[in-house]
């Protein structure tokens, strides 16, 4: 017979970009205190989405690490596991195009983590840059996973130009603030049910990322928040379990929230002495 | 003739491929080059095209490996 946890693994598949996958957490790969956390974090969080980037390449006697990290992004693109790399720090389409072709030809994945950045200070993506470079990206054969605000008629936009799915913020890059939006996120998950959705950033807590999956989206994608905790590999690992709770609860359907009390012990078969006046 | 690698400005006594300019950058240029990804100019040169890709004065080079991100 079945166990609950083979029937939910068998219904519950994680469909993105032309992959079918188990875990529906997508990690990064900055901040980390050390290589070796690094890796033993991404390990312990089950991720099948890794994220990376681009910078310039150091001369010979510099570039001491580099051969550690490249050999670690081969052996986890084994078995069904797969990078994403982003453009970050772009901020023009035209920036990010260029870095979205590079990483393609280096990383032989279509897929793109678009960002295009339009502030400074809270790292907001600039829409109208965004749409713009996403458009021309989808033109030239790529996958983009957009980062994006959860602004409504944005979002309108990427779907128009030929985005399959739909990055929105929690909160600014980097703050660990959780949900700042949640009107906007559930109008976002009402609005487009079929298209797969990934909270990106601004993620702080396990708590954050369970929410998240209550409320029906499809992933998170977080790095700060297991990168700069205390415990990296522990705190991959409650990420992990958060995202697989939030998201049987979702499946499980949570109750509605009202606003009167509602006992929850049978009002019948009282003792007598509640009717007594 | 002057180009730009990286940000750094450079002198060039002579034209040259890009291959050869990056093969004089690094001792151990095929792992390099094979962990790395070349643009000029804001254009990305596909590695096949090193070889036959002439440098131009005023050619603005980034060599771009991958780092970590999130």
């Amino acid at each position: 017979m079945n166990t609950l946890d083979d029937v939910s693994a068998q219904t519950d598949a994680f469909n993105i970009g032309g992959k079918t996958l188990d875990s529906r957490l997508l990690i990064g790969t900055a901040m980390y205190d050390s290589p070796s956390i690094m890796q033993a974090s991404i390990i312990e969080s089950a991720s099948q989405i890794m994220t990376v980037s681009l910078r310039r390449q150091l001369a010979t006697n510099e570039a001491q690490d580099n051969p550690v990290f490249w050999q670690f992004l081969q052996d986890f693109t084994q078995d069904n596991r797969f990078l994403l790399p982003n453009t970050a720090g772009c901020f023009s389409a035209k920036e990010a195009i260029v870095t979205a072709q590079m990483a393609r030809e280096l990383f032989k994945t279509n897929w793109v983590k678009l960002e295009v950045i339009g502030d400074d200070y809270t790292l907001q993506p600039d829409p109208f840059q965004l749409v713009e470079a996403a458009q021309e990206l989808i033109n030239q054969g790529f996958e983009v996973f957009p980062y994006c605000t959860d602004d409504l008629i944005l979002c309108e936009k990427l779907l128009e130009v030929g985005c399959n799915i739909l990055m929105p913020w929690g909160a600014p890059i980097g703050t660990g603030k959780g949900l700042m939006n949640p009107y906007a996120l559930t109008l976002l998950r009402n609005r487009f049910p079929h298209v797969p959705m990934i909270i990106d950033a601004g993620l702080g807590k396990p708590s954050h990322a369970a929410q998240a999956m209550e409320m029906g989206f499809d992933g998170v994608l977080l790095n700060s928040a297991i990168a700069k905790a205390q415990d990296s590999v522990h705190m991959a690992k409650a990420f992990k379990l958060a995202v697989e709770s939030g998201r049987l609860a979702y499946k499980a359907g949570c109750m509605q929230e009202q606003q009167k009390a509602v006992a929850s012990t049978p009002v019948v078969g009282m003792p007598f002495w509640h009717n007594e006046n | 003739m002057s180009i730009r690698y990286n940000g750094e400005l450079i002198e060039l006594n002579e034209s040259m491929s890009l291959l050869t300019f990056l093969q004089n950058q690094f001792d151990d240029w095929e792992v390099t080059i094979a962990r790395s990804v070349v643009a000029v100019n804001q254009q990305l040169v596909p590695r096949q095209e090193y070889d036959s890709y002439c440098l131009q004065d005023n050619d603005d080079i980034e060599l771009l490996t991958a780092v970590v991100g999130g």
